[in-house]
């Protein structure tokens, strides 16, 4: 105990005499964090849209209002022909175009009923579909309405019509901010980050300057070393996470529901993974640059197959397997779940005893490896 | 006296090559003992196995004794180690470094601070305590090394090459610590690539490819130097050193020393101006030469040479 005590002050020493390792626990973070926070969203807003609108009527004219209006869109002018609506599309001034045919006004009144053609730019799959559902939606709205008023003039009343409405009710994030299901995800990141680098490049700093092999010739035990050497990362994670809790709900307005024990707890448990891969990292590699290589592949598989911005639910089978074996998985979930839901131990322990369980044998195979290189 | 360090038999491989070969010494305690040989020859490796960081694939390691592959533990707590590469943490200070390796080792609090006191004193660096290491000159970082070495009053030290890259006082300096602990009762195992330093130890262990060439005290190997050495001065200078297969009849050796040349003559000695007249046939320039007595430097290229000529010549 005496000596792991003396390795966490000598580690402390070093890291408060070092300005570079202290900028490189504040800084970063407080970027990625304010920065990435704006930029992590999944809502499809501002998409351009061009009008062609043929018809120039009363009727067309508050279609393409009730578009413009709408906040989801941004007015990329009116093309004046068919041909200008593509070439709009193609130098990307527009990424839809709506045209209104000329016999729209007659049309509504007709047997047929009217149609528009919407144009879309399908480069970006995913937004292009959510921007046309908005349009599709914000039409049908429309036609509702004009629907309701020819109905009222006949003394009907829309709802004796229409059988079926589903009226939504949103729980955990009823306003569907994307800001409130990423921050907390971004907090999982950052801390990942901080605790497998610093761990990584302290390990391999000492053999690169030779000291490890000076302090195998003392009465420590590589144990001692490994122990002292990851207690003060694992002080400076769970402070990191804190402080990234707190910027996401004073400063993102994200609301907490859980128990921030409950957190840091979740959190220690996390970081035998985290540290450990570190550890494991800095004991194949010979200097730093293999560690930050090293841990760069690592760390983007973990990112991109933990449902931080990718849901998991719509990869392949075989690599959503994979996706169990991703200790950033389950601690996603769980800092998402405990911030939107408010759930506890009663609803989280299976993805704390699956991070427990990668935890341990990352953390022990990265002891035993230490343990075999050094002695 | 008893012999602190017994070594008998000691091979270890690395990846197929010799890097130990049978290598048998004893050291007694007290002794200030200089292990010498070109690079590559298993200084290193010995020192490695002495300090129990490498295990030995053949033989035994006793030191204090103890043997190093089993009482590891206890070892570690009775030598000290200096590697050859600086080693100490540069991003602490010179006091938070031997504070560190005293606590290290158990050394208390009280006894820490006298210690700490004498060797700073010792070692000249009381008044750069606060200064990080890696702020300190070489020689510093040299003698800041050897005192988190000496916190604990280790019975055994090993260096590995203490002064390479070290300035000429300060190497003085630092075999000046070496004498006064040596006198202190200390047992020192020193490997040094310089030759002056080695004629400063007790005893002396040539090494080659794994292999003990010679061992004894530096005034017996001397005196057991079988050529005739002569100092011939020149106008010209001589680069390498030639060896007899491209001399004239019996000079055996021709190097470069200091600013004048060495001829080692097998055989007889000879008059001063036939040796001048037999090196002028390589060295033209040659102008005078004179009889000396060979140093350490001298023995080491001449039993250099022997390996190679061993080496060069078909086995029978």
């Amino acid at each position: 105990m005496n000596f792991i005590r003396l390795i966490v002050w000598k580690e402390f020493t070093q890291i408060r005499s070092d300005p570079l390792i202290i900028r490189l626990i504040i800084f970063p973070v407080v970027l990625q964090m304010f920065v990435l926070g704006y930029a992590l969203t999944t809502e499809v807003k501002n998409t351009t849209i061009t009008f062609l609108d043929r018809s120039n009527t009363p009727e067309s004219v508050s279609l393409v209002q009730a578009i413009r209006r709408n906040p989801l869109f941004a007015f990329a002018g009116y093309a004046e022909s068919e041909s200008d609506c593509r070439r709009r599309l193609d130098r990307g001034d527009a990424r839809l175009a709506l045209i209104i045919p000329a016999t729209f006004a007659r049309d509504l009144s007709g047997p047929q009923g009217a149609n528009v053609s919407l144009i879309i730019d399908g480069q970006d799959a995913n937004s292009s579909n959510i921007a046309s559902g908005y349009v599709n939606s914000i039409i049908t709205g429309w036609s509702v309405s004009f629907l309701q008023k020819k109905l009222e003039s006949r003394g009907l009343r829309l709802r004796n019509v229409l059988p079926v409405e589903a009226r939504p009710v949103i729980l955990y994030n009823p306003m569907l901010k994307s800001t409130w299901y990423m921050v907390p995800a971004l907090a999982v990141v950052l801390v990942t980050m901080i605790t497998a680098l610093l761990t990584g490049f302290s390990i391999v700093k000492e053999k690169e300057a030779g000291t490890l092999e000076q302090l195998m010739v003392t009465p420590l035990s590589p144990v001692h070393v490994v122990l002292g050497k990851i207690i003060p990362y694992v002080v400076i994670g769970l402070f990191e996470l804190s402080a990234v809790l707190a910027a996401a709900t004073l400063w993102f307005g994200v609301p907490f529901k859980g128990n921030f024990l409950t957190v840091l707890l979740f959190g220690l448990i996390y970081m035998t993974s985290s540290i450990g891969i570190g550890i494991l990292v800095s004991t194949i590699a010979r200097n730093a640059q293999q560690v930050l290589f090293m841990l760069w592949f690592i760390l983007i598989f973990f990112l991109f197959l933990s449902g931080f911005f990718l849901a998991l639910e719509n990869m392949p089978s075989w690599v959503q397997k994979l996706t169990y074996i991703n200790p950033l998985r389950y601690f996603m979930f769980i800092l998402r779940e405990m911030f939107l839901k408010g759930s506890g131990f009663a609803e989280l322990w299976p993805q704390g005893l699956a991070m427990l369980a990668i935890g341990g044998v990352v953390f022990g195979a990265s002891l035993l490896t230490f343990q075999r290189k050094v002695s | 006296m008893p012999d602190n360090i017994i070594i008998s038999d000691l091979y270890k491989n690395y990846s197929g090559e010799h890097a130990l070969a049978g290598v048998s010494l004893s050291v007694p305690k007290g002794c200030l003992y200089g292990l010498v040989g070109a690079d590559g020859a298993g200084k290193s490796t010995l020192l490695r196995i002495c300090t129990t960081l490498v295990s030995a694939d053949r033989g035994t390691a006793r030191i204090c004794g103890l043997d190093a592959a089993k009482d590891f533990q206890a070892i570690r707590s009775r030598i000290g180690y200096m590697p050859q590469k600086f080693s100490l943490y540069q991003d602490l200070s010179v006091r938070e470094n031997m504070q560190f390796f005293a606590d290290l080792f158990g050394v208390k609090p009280k006894e820490r601070e006298e210690r700490m006191t004498r060797l700073l004193e010792f070692s000249r660096l009381a008044p750069f305590v606060n200064r990080r290491a890696r702020n300190l000159s070489g020689g510093m970082k040299q003698k800041l090394a050897l005192s988190c070495t000496l916190i604990h009053t280790p019975e055994v030290l090993f260096l590995d090459e203490p002064t390479t890259g070290v300035d000429p006082v300060s190497r003085k300096e630092f075999w000046a610590i070496l004498s006064e602990l040596r006198a202190q009762g200390i047992t020192i195992v020193v490997s040094t690539p310089y030759m002056d330093e080695a004629h400063l130890c007790d005893e002396l262990l040539f090494l080659h490819q794994g292999k003990v060439v010679r061992q004894g005290r530096p005034d017996a190997l001397l005196a057991s130097y079988p050529l005739a050495l002569y100092t011939v001065w020149s106008d010209e200078k001589l680069l390498t050193v030639s060896q007899s297969v491209t001399l004239p009849h019996g000079v055996a050796l021709l190097y470069p020393e200091g600013g004048a040349i060495h001829a080692a003559i097998a055989g007889e000695e000879r008059p001063a101006t036939e040796v001048l007249s037999l090196v002028k046939t390589v060295v033209p320039g040659a102008t005078r030469a004179q009889r000396t007595k060979p140093k350490i430097e001298d023995l080491f290229i001449y039993l250099l040479s022997e390996q190679n000529d061993a080496e060069s010549s078909p086995k029978q």
